[in-house]
């Protein structure tokens, strides 16, 4: 199990990249978008895996997951979610302004 | 050394008469103020060329050295060291559901990948890896990840649809071939590197300050969901932070639209023209009984979120989907008549009580965000536990209603102006343009 | 238990929630809240230093935890000066931009008070995640900055910037991640306990999530290679922003300080940037220098010398000997305030000079071009490093410290060699600014001299009071190379 994570988190971090190193905003917003899955997934595998015991206390089970990795994550989910609402609200700017959705607009530095 | 100066002055005095004339031919070009400029104009062009050398190319070229500088410390990082790749912890086996989920991940994140010029195609496929990611986060115990996951994933994909809308469907096949063999390799290079640390760690032990933290909840946070605990009390400095940043990106982005003018496209990419009918009769009507029920189902979570999974900011996210699908389905003008449309005071307010709930402590002597609980006989309800928490957790809930709203209303309302504009212009490229 | 230590991060989310209720109220009475707040920041930054110069190092248990289970924020004497060189600089580009500049787009007030939160908060914690979530907040806040008033080339550099650091944010997580899943810990006091202690087979990837740690401070920090985002922003922003934002790349070199002398100060991490950090300030201060020379507008110059002046910061820290850290943090105000006087100056005088703004190109003759000339004379000395003013005690300072490390050929050459390119660029700029004018002057803006006057006069005050500050950083230093002190007032004050 953790080989097939680990490798999740490679092939989704390649995806990512890959997108985040191309020439148009929104290729380069899903890739940034893939690259957060990936880091929100490797982030929470840094509790381990644990299956079938929720932090949540009195359900009777003999152990529980560690909690920690699972508030950072969620942490890191929302201030995602705040960086992918601005840079996609960015590229629509950006599209209106510089008159192309390229990265670095019609004329090119 | 002296010997040496004299035979230079004989030499000197003696080569005197070509000396002399050649300083009349060219005496006036060792004017130290012109040898100066020379110099400074030869100092300049030198810099623009080593600065043009290292400075151009554009946003592709800043990523892509950042994710090789990466690369190049991780490993060096590594390879000083004689750490073995695997470490000693005993494995869990793999079965079979969860290597179909990968599965699906791997197909529909590498499809995304390959497909990403269609740009429609590739972000529903996103969203499918995005839902994989919250199964994975059902399967090992994470259910307020999950929750979150597929709540934040519903409100991104709306995001990015209705951008999508003003933006080319599809991406021009531009990459020459070296540039995409070159990111392609730093690409896979970036996901090995990564894939390694995360095996590293994993196939090793550790002792972390979870335990405590576990232990710790009840007794002293008051709360029987510890990853809820964990947001709003023992980490709750961090959340203050991040519904900060929430508020911010929502600022920021309606400074940034306040003055934008964009046209989306009225036919698609076969030229046919768009529906004109906004808003389906039956996806009105329905979401208009349902929106009672979202906000009572959200207001439920809200509470509930202290002991069970919930919370916050999953119960602001149902809000603002609720809300959202009010615009979808009814039209802007219609909800405006019904909802105040500046979502400022919201944030403002929501920030504010978060804030007041960890100055609220200073007064009992205690430091900022220290939490207080206790219970309380409700009549009809029962015994329900109240947490200072839970004030934090109402700011939570707001800053996210108010900072998703006054994103999504934004640009929503560029979507009514823009129905505005002429359906199907001849020049595609002309009815994006401002 | 003092609420001092948190005082400086309550004042501007508070201040900025106001302005946030506010924002319909008359800009008047916003900008003397906004001023106000920002003069009382300093008031609080001076109670803090005065209250940790005694060499005691206050923390703050967020939500009454112990460390290392919560959040504590911690205020050494490295952490008061910095907020308190933050504090010094925030009032200026304010006064600055209240001139109008501050109405070009929404909600700048707000953004303003909420980046010095995340600056202050980045200083003040003792916690890596929290370090994370504060950088969050101060990189949207500069988002938002960076945008304001909008125009095409902001949008350009913008977007460039925002994506950059997206990218940086992501590598942030991966290498926190890495050091809690390999010692359970967030605390920065508990993972340089856990470091030194730590069993030898996780060195492997400790040492390279560390070294990740580095590349995002240094992408923050604009070290080379990671420092082409820099030129490109700055020079867009908006003058005021640009001139706050002076103090920004300082973050990323406070934090890769505070993590070599903690963190990564012994054990199997012991040395980790000794081979990398002094070689790259190095390249940074020289490929800032070029740019500085190669720059075709005064802006753009004094954003390349930002450059240069994080390559001289961090070769200061580079040399990693108490009296290389104090000579960097003598250093580090003064070229903040002298950085951001130019963006203010450049604002001032490319007012002046109509559709030429303040590019290197003969233009107008300037009104009041004896008085600004006479400013940018007094900024170019500081930002050269001439005797007599602060630019030279820094750099000899610095010298004087890297005699004694076995780099010290190559540090003398380019810092010497450093400062007289800075002299070349600036005297080229100076004169096609003020001596190539023809034709009649424009009309006289309505930029303010003020602020930027004031910053100077901030760097004659750093000359005239260099005995006792260099003593400061001095003390400072020699804090941050005992650090089982900090260790002790973190993780010692519960049983």
């Amino acid at each position: 199990m953790e080989a097939l994570i680990a490798g999740l988190i490679g092939l989704l971090t390649a995806c990512g990249v890959y997108l985040a190193l191309r020439g148009r905003t929104f290729p380069v917003v899903l890739g940034l978008t893939l690259l957060s899955y990936a880091v929100n997934l490797f982030l929470f595998a840094m509790g381990r895996l644990t299956v079938g015991r929720p932090p949540v206390i009195g359900t009777g089970l003999p152990g529980y997951a560690d909690p920690v990795p699972q508030a950072l994550v969620l942490t890191a989910i929302v201030i995602g979610f705040a960086m992918t609402a601005f840079v996609i609200m960015l590229a629509l700017k950006a599209r209106a302004e510089l008159g192309s959705d390229h990265v670095d607009g019609a004329e090119r530095p | 050394m002296s010997l040496v100066a004299l035979a230079g002055g004989v030499l000197l005095y003696a080569g005197r008469r070509p000396l002399y004339a050649w300083f009349d031919r060219h005496g006036d070009r060792l004017d130290a103020r012109r040898l100066y400029n020379h110099l400074v104009d030869g100092l300049h062009d030198l810099a623009g060329a080593v600065t043009r050398g290292l400075d151009g190319g554009g946003l592709q070229r800043l990523v892509a050295v950042f994710v090789a500088t990466a690369l190049v410390l991780g490993l060096a990082g590594w390879l000083g060291t004689d750490s073995p790749l695997t470490g000693p912890r005993a494995r869990l086996p793999a079965d079979g559901v969860s290597l179909l989920a990968a599965v699906a991940m791997a197909v529909a994140a590498v499809a995304a990948t390959v497909l990403h010029r269609r740009r429609f195609t590739a972000l529903v496929l996103v969203g499918a890896v995005g839902l994989v990611v919250a199964l994975a986060f059902v399967k090992f115990s994470a259910p307020d990840l999950a929750l979150t996951q597929l709540s934040v994933e519903v409100v991104t994909i709306i995001l990015l649809l209705l951008a999508l809308y003003f933006l080319p469907q599809v991406s021009p096949a531009e990459s020459a071939l070296g540039r995409r063999g070159r990111d392609l390799a730093l690409a896979g290079l970036a996901g090995l590197g990564v894939a390694a640390l995360a095996w590293a760690v994993l196939t090793r032990p550790y002792t972390g300050i979870g335990d405590w933290l576990v232990a710790h909840s009840v007794p002293g946070g008051g709360g029987h969901n510890v990853v809820n605990v964990i947001l709003v009390d023992f980490r709750g400095f961090d959340t203050l932070g991040e519904i900060t940043v929430l508020a911010l990106a929502g600022l920021a982005v309606y400074a940034m639209l306040e003055r934008l003018d964009i046209s989306g496209q009225g036919c698609d990419d076969g030229g046919r023209a768009w529906d004109s009918d906004m808003h389906p009769v039956i996806m009105a009507s329905l979401t208009r009984l349902l929106l009672p029920l979202a906000l009572l189902v959200s207001v439920f979570i809200l509470l509930r979120g202290h002991n069970l999974p919930g919370g916050g900011f999953i119960a602001g996210l149902v809000t603002a989907v609720a809300l959202i699908m009010q615009y979808l389905a009814n039209g802007v003008a219609w909800t405006h008549a019904r909802l105040p449309a500046n979502m400022q005071p919201v944030i403002a307010t929501g920030l504010a009580v978060a804030t007041a709930t960890g100055l609220a402590s200073w007064a009992f002597g205690r430091p900022f965000l220290t939490s207080a609980f206790g219970h309380l006989d409700w009549p009809l309800v029962g015994e329900f536990e109240l947490a200072s928490a839970m004030a934090f957790d109402l700011g939570v809930y707001l800053v996210v209603v108010g900072a998703t709203l006054l994103i999504l209303i934004n640009l929503g309302r560029l979507h009514d102006a823009s129905h505005a504009a002429p359906p199907c212009a001849d020049d595609k490229e002309a009815a994006w343009k401002p | 238990m003092s609420h001092l230590v948190i005082a400086p991060l309550i004042l501007p989310l508070v201040a900025g929630i106001l302005l946030l209720f506010l924002r319909d109220v008359a800009i008047a009475w916003r900008r003397a809240l906004a001023l106000g707040a920002t003069l009382a920041q300093f008031g609080l930054a001076v109670l803090l230093a005065v209250a940790v110069n005694d060499g005691t190092i206050l923390t703050y248990a967020l939500g009454d935890w112990p460390a290392p289970y919560g959040i504590v924020l911690v205020a050494d004497r490295l952490a008061a000066w910095m907020v308190l060189v933050t504090a010094l600089l925030a009032p200026f580009p304010l006064l600055h931009a209240c001139r109008g500049q501050d109405e070009a787009g929404r909600h700048f007030h707000v953004l303003y008070q909420w980046q010095l939160f995340g600056l202050n908060g980045a200083f003040l914690t003792g916690d890596l995640f929290n370090l994370f979530v504060f950088f969050e907040v101060l990189l949207l806040a500069s988002y938002g900055l960076v945008l304001h008033g909008g125009g095409r080339a902001r949008i350009r550099a913008g977007l460039h910037y925002v994506v950059v650091n997206l990218a940086g944010s992501a590598l942030f997580l991966i290498a926190v991640g890495t050091l809690y899943g390999l010692f359970g810990t967030l605390n920065m006091a508990d993972l340089a306990l856990r470091m030194a202690a730590a069993d030898p087979d996780l060195a492997g990837p400790a040492r390279a999530a560390g070294l990740l740690l580095f590349a995002v401070f240094a992408l923050k920090a604009a070290l080379l290679p990671l420092y082409l985002w820099l030129p490109r922003t700055y020079a867009a922003a908006a003058a005021p922003v640009a001139a706050l934002f002076a103090i920004m790349t300082k973050v990323g070199a406070y934090a890769i300080l505070r993590t070599a002398t903690l963190m990564f100060a012994g054990g199997s991490l012991g040395g980790l940037l000794d081979a990398w950090l002094l070689p790259l300030a190095l390249a940074t201060l020289l490929a800032g220098l070029f740019g500085a020379l190669a720059a075709r507008s005064l802006g753009e110059q004094a954003a390349w010398l930002v450059v240069a002046s994080v390559g001289t910061l961090l070769t200061a820290f580079g040399l990693g000997s108490a009296a290389g850290i104090a000579a960097g943090l003598y250093y580090l105000p003064h070229s903040t305030f002298a950085a951001a006087a130019l963006f203010l100056l450049a604002d001032r005088i490319g007012s002046g000079r109509g559709a030429l703004a303040d590019r290197f190109e003969p233009g107008p003759a300037l009104a009041g071009a004896g008085w600004l000339g006479g400013l940018f004379f007094v900024a170019a000395i500081l930002l050269t490093g001439m005797p007599p003013l602060s630019g030279f005690v820094g750099k000899f300072l610095l010298l004087r410290a890297a005699l004694a490390h076995p780099a010290w050929p190559w540090v003398l050459a380019a810092v010497l060699g450093g400062g007289l390119l800075a002299l070349v660029a600036l005297a080229r700029s100076g004169s096609l600014l003020f001596f190539r004018a023809a034709g009649a002057p424009a009309p006289a803006a309505a930029v303010p001299v003020a602020p930027a006057a004031a910053l100077l006069a901030l760097g004659l005050v750093l000359t005239v009071a260099a005995g006792p500050l260099s003593d400061l950083a001095a003390a400072a230093a020699g804090q941050l190379l005992a650090p089982q002190d900090y260790i002790a007032a973190v993780l010692g004050s519960h049983p």
